[in-house]
């Protein structure tokens, strides 16, 4: 009995696959961003490069996750052996990349979120990102640092200090600035993952953030420039190892490391 | 007569007797001359590659040989180019950058040689966005960096040979090595044929002193696509931040990669070192062998040129020689045979270690001054050492008893 269910289940998700197959072709993956972007929806891009059990249990957990999210997300796919595919197989380069494989896009265009082989239904809401958390990505993703402006009533401030940083000739038109206020119900998860509690507040923060995604540091309203960009000289460095190429004079402090290993 | 030209004369009265004695002599010093150049170019060779690539971790098929870090790309043997991806999508802690390599044999006017498959960095900017995504949600902990754009050096062709990546590569572009270049008398600008299709030469590397030097280099997927390869790489090299995060990072890749051998350059080197670490001891070896054969050599020849010689000994003794003069007679003549074999052997061992260097252990081998100084000290002084006694016996001889068994 079990197995005639198992069997009904996947005879069910063959077919819907090959009903979306069918029907995706006929609308190029670039209209359903588009259009998925106009709605402020999330586009989740299903690459296959066979209809296997692989593709199938991708299939299966995106179609379950995204069940209740009809109005927040688009579900469409990419067959990677097809030659009318390439623009948007290179512009995610996923040509080479393992399969099955979901990227997640947000309606601004973010990716916020890349999944391989397997996927949970877990995985698929974490890749529903706020909207500044994807103004964010998106930024961090074209290589530019983000200042996260956090205030304590709708129209956040942006402190003197990130407006000198951006306008410093070596890091002009290298940043972008999210403003948003500690109590937007929207931005609950991005401030759990800034560690910003709205509750706790007392005074405007900055959380500054560089590619890929590190939090360079977080800084109050009176913080300068020159503070800032000391935290971004020292995110650049990587870690307190001696030996780590990033940090300068690494090779002269050889004997530390064989120490500090050694005590391992 | 001087005493320096009457031992002279006493070396050329027995030509048979000096050649036996500095052949035993020179044979040691070469030995150990030659072992020792080896050994500690060897040594430095080791040293460089960790503090070169210490931070660097190869991914390469579970059989692949490495008894060479720079050649362990070049086994024959394939991964699929997907774990590039895999890794990339794992957002490991000390990951800083992926060169997956491709070796394919190619030729140049019917001469062979190696062409080398290497992807850009430029090609990885699409999946900047996988990084953010994945990692965005983690804290910021250990070896995790804020990127920074390439620099002037990055950008450089150059940077192949010293950071083992490239920012561009064009498709039709190649890049040759030092050696590959000057064999094939190639330059910036030219034309070349690999494979059936055109290329135009992007670059050529400054000398490493690395298989590098004789390979040529073009984009992953050109090669793979002309040399109908497929999707797949010869081994994919991580480029960690830092030694301890290599380490750290080694487990985490073996498991993502269980088709794979993921080893660290520490362990790609360590057979080197156990080798380097033998030749020390045989070193120690040859010189023991050299004070016991060259010793015992020098020794029979000046005992028995003592005995031959007790009438000629006699005689100066009763011309009003000292005893001092008698023994610094046959010193000085142990002098000259330590002398002689050590600098022959010296100038041997560094011409057999800078010849075998290269063809035996892959490692180009200059002449040590130091070596060759203490080599030949070394020399003079068992020489001496061996003709101590017998120079005394000398000096102790009764003129009288002397003329007596004449």
């Amino acid at each position: 009995m079990q197995r005639l269910a198992v069997f009904l289940a996947t005879v069910a998700l063959t077919g819907s696959f090959a009903q979306a197959q069918d029907a995706s072709p006929a609308r190029d993956v670039q209209q359903v961003l588009t259009s998925a972007a106009a709605d402020g929806r999330f586009t989740f891009i299903l690459f296959y490069r066979d209809n296997g059990p692989a593709t199938q249990a991708m299939l299966a957990t995106l179609q379950q996750a995204l069940t209740d999210r009809d109005d927040e997300a688009t579900l469409t796919y990419v067959d990677v052996n097809k030659r009318g595919q390439k623009p948007v197989i290179d512009r995610f380069g996923v040509g080479r990349a393992p399969m099955p494989l979901t990227v997640a896009v947000a309606p601004n265009g973010a990716v916020t979120g890349v999944f391989a082989r397997s996927l949970t239904e877990a995985r698929v809401a974490d890749a529903f990102a706020t909207p500044n958390m994807a103004r964010c990505m998106k930024s961090m993703q074209e290589g530019r640092l983000v200042f996260v402006c956090i205030g304590l009533d709708d129209g956040a401030d942006v402190p003197a200090g990130v407006r000198d940083f951006r306008t410093d000739p070596e890091f002009d038109g290298r940043s972008d600035v999210v403003a948003f206020s500690a109590y937007d119900p929207a931005e609950k998860d991005f401030l759990d993952q800034l560690k910003v509690d709205p509750a706790a507040l007392r005074s405007p923060v900055t959380a500054f953030l560089a590619p890929p995604a590190v939090l360079v540091g977080k800084f109050g309203p009176a913080a300068t420039k020159n503070e800032m960009a000391a935290a971004l000289h020292a995110a650049g460095k990587c870690c307190d190892d001696p030996n780590c190429k990033h940090n300068h004079g690494g090779q002269q402090a050889k004997p530390a490391t064989s120490a500090r290993r050694n005590s391992r | 007569m001087r005493l320096r030209t009457i031992v002279w004369k006493e070396l050329r009265e027995r030509p048979t007797a000096m050649f036996t004695g500095v052949l035993a002599v020179m044979l040691g010093v070469t030995a150990l001359v030659a072992l020792r150049h080896v050994t500690v170019f060897s040594e430095r060779e080791v040293g460089r590659q960790l503090n070169q690539l210490g931070a660097n971790i190869l991914i390469v098929p579970k059989g692949a040989s490495l008894q060479d870090y720079y050649s362990a790309d070049n086994n024959g043997q394939t991964l699929p180019e997907e774990h590039v991806d895999e890794i990339l999508l794992a957002t490991l802690t000390g990951v800083e950058k992926l060169s997956p390599k491709l070796c394919v044999p190619a030729d140049i006017d019917g001469q062979p040689i190696t062409l080398t498959g290497i992807l850009p960095q430029s090609e990885f900017e699409a999946k900047a966005a996988w990084q953010t995504a994945s990692m965005f949600k983690q804290p910021h902990v250990g070896c995790q960096r804020a990127h920074s754009p390439p620099t002037a050096e990055d950008r450089s062709p150059a940077a192949l040979a010293t950071q083992r990546t490239i920012e561009q590569l064009n498709h039709q572009d190649v890049v040759f090595g030092a050696e590959a270049a000057a064999r094939h008398d190639v330059h910036v600008g030219d034309h070349v044929t690999l494979l059936g299709a055109p290329f135009e030469v992007l670059a050529i590397l400054p000398e490493t002193g690395t298989a590098d030097d004789s390979r040529v280099f073009a984009h992953l997927h050109r090669v793979q696509d002309l040399s109908d390869a497929g999707s797949v790489v010869s081994a994919i090299e991580v480029l960690g931040c830092c030694e301890d995060a290599a380490g750290d990072l080694v487990p985490q890749l073996a498991k993502l990669l269980p088709d794979s051998r993921v080893v660290t350059i520490s362990q790609v080197v360590e057979t080197q070192v156990n080798v380097n670490r033998l030749m020390s001891g045989v070193s120690i070896l040859v010189l023991v062998v050299l004070v016991l054969v060259g010793g015992a050599s020098v020794l029979s020849t000046i005992a028995s040129n003592v005995r031959e010689r007790r009438r000629e000994i006699g005689t100066l003794v009763a011309l009003g020689a000292t005893p001092r003069l008698v023994s610094l007679l046959f010193l000085l003549k142990a002098t000259w045979l330590g002398a002689i074999g050590g600098l022959g052997g010296a100038a041997l061992g560094v011409g057999v270690a800078m010849w075998l260097g290269p063809r035996w252990a892959g490692i180009s081998v200059l002449p040590l001054y130091d070596v060759a100084a203490m080599a030949v000290g070394a020399a003079i002084g068992v020489t001496l050492l061996a003709a101590y006694w017998p120079a005394r016996q000398a000096a102790r001889l009764d003129p009288c008893i002397c003329f007596r068994e004449v």
